[in-house]
C-alpha cells in the first residue's frame, strides 16, 4: 500500500479489551462477489482525492512499486528500521501530470473563442 | 508511557524476590538450613506476587499462556518461561539445604543462574525497544540487575537478623573472617556498595534520558517533509484523545519528575546508606528494627524510580502529537 495519509495506528478497543489494527479490508480485497474495482481497501476506494493506492509492494512490477520508484516513495521514521509496508509518495513531483508547461491555468481563465464567437472576437480586437 | 501500577509492583517485587533468591543461594554454603528455607520461600513468594500482579493488567488473563510459545522473538515470553522455573528452584533451596552435597546443590546452582537471567529478560523487554530511546540502553538491564541485587540483599539481611540476631550466617566477600564484627561489616558494606552502584546507574540513566529525547527520530523523519527546513505542526492529527496518547504520551506523570527523582534518591539511597552505615557502630540489638525500616524505605524508593522509568519514557510516535 502506498498513500498520502497516515494509516497504520494500533487502536485499543476498550469494550473488547484487545488491540486491533487495520486489516486493509481483508473482507473486500479477496471478495469475488463484488466488482473488481471495488476489491481494494475502503479508504482507497472512497478517497475523494485519490491519494491512496493499494497493491503488492513485494512485486517489483506492480503498479504501486512503479509509483514508489517513479515518485520517490519513502518510509516514515526509517531510522526505526521497522520495514513498514506503507510507502509515502513525495508531494509536488507528480510525473503522471506530465509536462507542467502543457497545462496553463491562466489560459483556462481567459479562453480563446473559436467559430463564430472567435471571428467576432478577432474582428472586435482589431477595432 | 502510562505507569501501570501492576507493572511497577511486578518489576519491583519480583526484582526483590529474585535478588533475595540469588543472595540466599550465594550464601547457602554457610547459612543455617532453616534460614535458607525461609529466605527461599520468601523469595519465591515475592516473585510470585509480582508475576500474578503482572497478569492483572491484562484484559484477558486467560490468554496469557499464548505468550509462552513466542520465546524465539520475545523477551516477555522468555521471562514467562524462566520465571516459574526460577520460583520452583527457589522453593527447592530449603529442601536442598537439608540434603547432602551433590543433590542439595542443584537448586543453588539453578537459582544462581536463573535469578539474574529472569531480571535480565524483564529489563530486555524495555531495553530492546527502539521506539523508546530512553529505554534502549545497556544502562536499563544493569539498573534492573543492581536494584534487584540491592533490595534482595536488604531483605536477606533483615531475615537473617530477625532469625539469628546478627549477620554472620551470611558471610559475604568483605567479611569472610570468623570475627563477628567483621562478618557484620561484610554484608553491610556489600549492600552499601551495590546500592550506591544501583543509584549511580539510575542517575546516569536519568541524565541520558534528559539528553536523548526521541533520539534519532525527529518531526522531519516522522513526516519526511522538507529536509533542511523547519517543520511546524499547526494542528494535532485529530481532536479526540486516542489510545496512543493516553498510553504512550503521559504528560501528567512527567510534571513532577524532578521532585520525584529527589524523593527516590532520598528514600532509596540516602536513608538506606545512613541506616546501613549506622549499623556498623550501633549495638546488635538495634539491627532487626533498623534493617526492617531500611528494606521498606529502600523498596519504596525503588518503586518511585520505577514509576518514573515508565512515566518519563517517550515513545517516538508522540512526535506526531506535538502540535506547536
Amino acid at each position: 500500500m502506498c498513500l498520502g495519509l497516515p494509516l497504520w495506528r494500533p487502536g485499543n478497543v476498550p469494550s473488547a479489551g484487545v488491540m486491533k489494527k487495520c486489516t486493509l479490508c481483508v473482507d473486500r480485497i479477496y471478495n469475488e462477489n463484488i466488482p473488481e474495482e471495488d476489491r481494494v481497501p475502503a479508504c482507497v476506494r472512497s478517497c475523494p482525492t485519490n491519494a491512496r493506492f493499494f497493491g503488492d509492494l513485494a512485486d517489483p512490477d506492480s503498479e504501486v512499486s512503479r509509483l514508489v520508484s517513479d515518485r520517490d516513495g519513502v518510509d516514515l521514521m526509517p531510522e526505526q528500521r521497522t520495514r513498514p509496508a506503507n510507502k509515502y509518495l513525495q508531494p509536488g513531483r507528480q510525473s503522471s501530470c506530465g509536462d507542467p508547461e502543457a497545462f496553463n491555468l491562466a489560459e483556462l481563465a481567459d479562453p480563446t473563442p473559436t467559430g463564430i464567437l472567435g471571428w467576432i472576437d478577432r474582428n472586435l480586437s482589431r477595432v | 508511557m502510562h505507569p501501570a501500577l501492576s507493572i511497577i509492583v511486578f518489576t519491583s517485587l519480583s526484582g526483590t524476590g529474585l535478588g533475595l533468591g540469588f543472595w540466599t543461594a550465594l550464601t547457602a554454603h554457610a547459612a543455617p538450613p532453616l534460614l535458607i528455607a525461609i529466605a527461599g520461600l520468601l523469595a519465591a513468594m515475592l516473585t510470585s506476587i509480582g508475576l500474578v500482579s503482572s497478569l492483572l493488567h491484562l484484559r484477558h488473563p486467560s490468554r496469557a499462556w499464548r505468550a509462552f510459545s513466542q520465546w524465539r522473538s520475545s523477551w516477555l515470553s522468555r521471562e514467562g518461561i524462566l520465571a516459574p522455573l526460577c520460583v520452583i528452584s527457589m522453593v527447592l533451596l530449603g529442601p536442598g539445604a537439608f540434603t547432602t552435597a551433590p543433590l542439595g546443590s542443584i537448586p543453588v546452582v539453578l537459582v544462581l543462574l536463573l535469578a539474574p537471567a529472569v531480571i535480565l529478560t524483564t529489563a530486555m523487554i524495555y531495553a530492546q525497544l527502539r521506539a523508546v530511546p530512553a529505554w534502549r540502553t545497556w544502562l536499563t538491564p544493569v539498573m534492573f540487575l543492581l536494584f534487584g541485587a540491592s533490595s534482595g540483599l536488604h531483605v536477606l539481611m533483615t531475615a537473617t537478623v530477625w532469625y539469628h540476631g546478627d549477620l554472620h550466617p551470611i558471610p559475604l566477600i568483605l567479611g569472610a573472617g570468623t570475627d563477628t564484627a567483621a562478618n557484620r561489616e561484610g554484608p553491610l558494606l556489600t549492600a552499601i556498595i551495590i546500592n550506591t552502584m544501583a543509584w549511580g546507574t539510575m542517575a546516569a540513566w536519568w541524565l541520558r534520558r534528559d539528553r536523548i529525547g526521541t533520539g534519532q527520530s525527529t518531526l522531519a523523519t516522522a513526516t519526511r517533509l522538507a529536509s533542511g527546513h523547519r517543520i511546524t505542526q499547526l494542528d494535532p492529527p485529530h481532536t479526540e484523545k486516542n489510545y496512543l496518547q493516553t498510553e504512550m504520551g503521559y504528560h501528567i506523570a512527567r510534571k513532577h519528575a524532578l521532585s520525584l527523582r529527589w524523593i527516590a534518591l532520598v528514600l532509596g539511597f540516602l536513608v538506606p546508606t545512613l541506616a546501613a552505615g549506622s549499623l556498623l557502630i550501633l549495638p546488635t540489638t538495634m539491627a532487626p528494627p533498623v534493617l526492617t525500616v531500611l528494606s521498606v524505605v529502600h523498596g519504596t524508593g525503588i518503586m518511585v524510580s520505577r514509576w518514573l522509568f515508565f512515566a518519563e519514557a517517550t515513545h517516538v510516535q508522540s512526535l506526531y502529537y506535538h502540535s506547536g
